[in-house]
């Protein structure tokens, strides 16, 4: 019997890889997982917001707002009257949309010199004085609250919150990071697909808000205006807008277009009689 | 003392079989070793310091077992094995045992 | 600012990753290099799992040798790991870590049989344990032990 080593080559145990394609690749694949996950828990969490009861939206509301309605008693007689004369609109335009059966519009008067309108949960509206005071006439104002309470209608602020809410906590449990951190990563890498999201949701708001006009003024006139004076606006403190898709709200001039094509493939006319703001809402004067 | 992982001597006899033998030794990694160590599981290498003290600790194991056959009467210690476990975060079981056994 | 701090953190990880890979790298060809050079040195110590000997006259002496190696990983080939990890399948790094901590353990065990004279080594065994240092998926340190009979003939 004879005993000799003889040499194996070399490679066999070890196979022949390329460290950074393989990095690349791992990476992307992993994030590409992250954010599919992320994606997943933010539709989801989105579903269960648009579609759980309205009453349980309500209580929600009803714990953060239960403080906004005694500091309203306090504010001067001005600001009180501005309120009503906005909820007296707003109860006009609720009354010719389709609610679900538990809303109720509840508007909010701020005095804030932005011009801004923006709904939160439970149906609670709230205008700001800029606003108020750039719109020209009654119906601008109106297509901007219409704007806001079909968001309530159809649930986009449920949905906003039920999804955000999920996908925080599925960002939380995977990395454990904390939540301001975890804001960063939603309204990072993963906001564009969100914005896909909110601009279908803005749209759809729009479209509801025009057909409310229509009812209520039985002409759209002056259903753009809101728009208009934001253009002027942004193009005062802006360049210029930057690409869609990474906007929440739909392009300022695509909006102004899609919804003069919408007028005219409803048949709503375009001219008609403006209704001048009420007295109340010209002479507001910040409240100092 | 002849020992060996076969389990026969060559050219002798076994006489006798004793019973197992074994030597044992638990060991922790050591504070200025572990310094280093941290550096070197970034650059990758071998940790010098590790292999030392896993290299003394057998020593150490061995010299027990050596010790047993010993008091035992033993000339030699066969079909000898190695073990390694880790009792604790950081800390290994070092065990080494075999079949002392008197040959001619 | 709590942004900040963990993106500073990001940024240490990436200047780790750049380091690691090339130093890592280095240390892995020129480990591969000695132990190829060592390999054909001792080659004539012939290393065999089995348990019985050749007829040899005289009786050859034996005696037990062995030889150990810690090896770790670099942290860019750890971080690949657990990339893989998410994924399952092949880890690439890890198969060269196993393949030169058990080449380095039997070369060790080699010289010392080259150093007492022996001729070959007999019902040669291997143990491998990793050294977990810290965390819960921090393998990446692994000792390799090779051990067996060493067979010194007598003139």
């Amino acid at each position: 019997m004879k005993v000799r080593n003889v040499k194996v080559p070399e490679g066999i145990n070890v196979s022949k890889h390329r460290p950074l394609a393989d990095l690349f690749l791992l990476t992307a694949g992993t994030v590409g997982l992250f954010a599919a996950l992320g994606l997943a828990a933010f539709l989801i969490g989105a579903y269960g917001g648009r579609y759980m009861p309205m009453s349980w939206e309500n209580a929600m509301a009803a714990a953060v707002f239960d403080g906004g309605a005694e500091t309203a008693e306090e504010q001067p007689e001005a600001h009180r009257k501005a309120q009503a004369a906005l909820q007296a609109l707003a109860d006009r335009l609720a009354a010719n949309m389709e609610l679900p059966e538990d809303l109720h519009v509840t508007v909010h008067y701020l005095d804030d010199p932005d011009i801004n309108a923006f709904a939160t949960l439970g149906g609670h509206v709230f205008i700001l004085r800029g606003l108020v005071e750039r719109v020209p006439h009654e119906n601008a104002l109106a297509m901007v609250m219409a704007h806001e309470i079909a968001h309530a209608a159809n649930r986009d602020v449920a949905a906003d919150m039920g999804g955000v809410l999920l996908l925080q906590l599925v960002i939380g449990a995977i990395t454990g990071v904390s939540q301001e951190t975890a804001d960063g990563l939603i309204w990072g890498p993963n906001a564009l697909l969100l914005r896909g999201f909110t601009r279908d949701a803005e749209s759809r708001a729009d479209r509801d808000a025009m057909a409310t006009l229509a009812a209520t003024y039985g002409h759209v006139a002056g259903a753009d205006a809101f728009f208009r004076i934001l253009r002027e606006e942004m193009g005062e403190t802006l360049p210029k807008e930057g690409p869609e898709f990474l906007s929440t709200h739909p392009l300022t001039e695509k909006r102004i277009k899609e919804l003069r094509a919408l007028a005219e493939a409803r048949g709503w006319t375009a001219e008609g009689e403006m209704t001048p703001l009420g007295e109340t809402l010209t002479t507001l004067g910040g409240v100092e | 003392m002849i020992t060996s992982t076969l389990e026969t001597v060559p050219g002798r006899t076994i006489r006798e079989h004793l019973g197992i033998v074994q030597g044992s030794t638990v060991r922790t990694k050591h504070f200025g070793r572990d310094l280093m160590a941290g550096l070197k599981n970034i650059v990758g290498g071998e940790l010098k310091g590790y292999t030392e003290l896993l290299g003394e600790a057998r020593d150490e194991a061995f010299d027990r077992m050596l010790e047993q056959a010993k008091a035992k009467g033993a000339n030699a210690i066969i079909n000898i094995r190695y073990g390694t476990s880790s009792v604790a975060q950081g800390a290994s079981e070092i065990l080494v045992y075999g079949s002392a056994v008197i040959v001619e | 600012m709590e942004l900040l701090i963990e993106l500073w953190q990001v940024l240490f990880v990436v200047l780790l990753l750049i380091l690691a890979f090339f130093t890592g790298g280095f240390a892995e060809r020129r480990h591969y290099k000695s132990i190829i050079r060592r390999e054909d040195e001792l080659g004539d110590i012939a290393v065999v799992c089995a348990k019985t000997l050749p007829p040899m006259h005289p009786a050859p002496r034996t005696t037990l040798v062995r030889g150990n190696a810690v090896i770790s990983i670099d942290y860019f080939k750890r971080f690949l790991a657990r990339l893989r990890m998410i994924f399952g399948g092949r880890i690439h790094s890890y198969e060269s870590l196993m393949d030169r901590a058990r080449r380095e353990a039997i070369l060790r065990m080699q010289y010392e049989a080259h150093v007492i004279g022996a001729s070959m080594i007999f019902n040669m065994r291997f143990e491998t344990s990793s050294i977990s240092k810290g965390g819960k998926n921090a393998v990446g340190t692994v000792e390799v032990l090779a051990f067996g009979t060493a067979v010194i003939p007598r003139e």
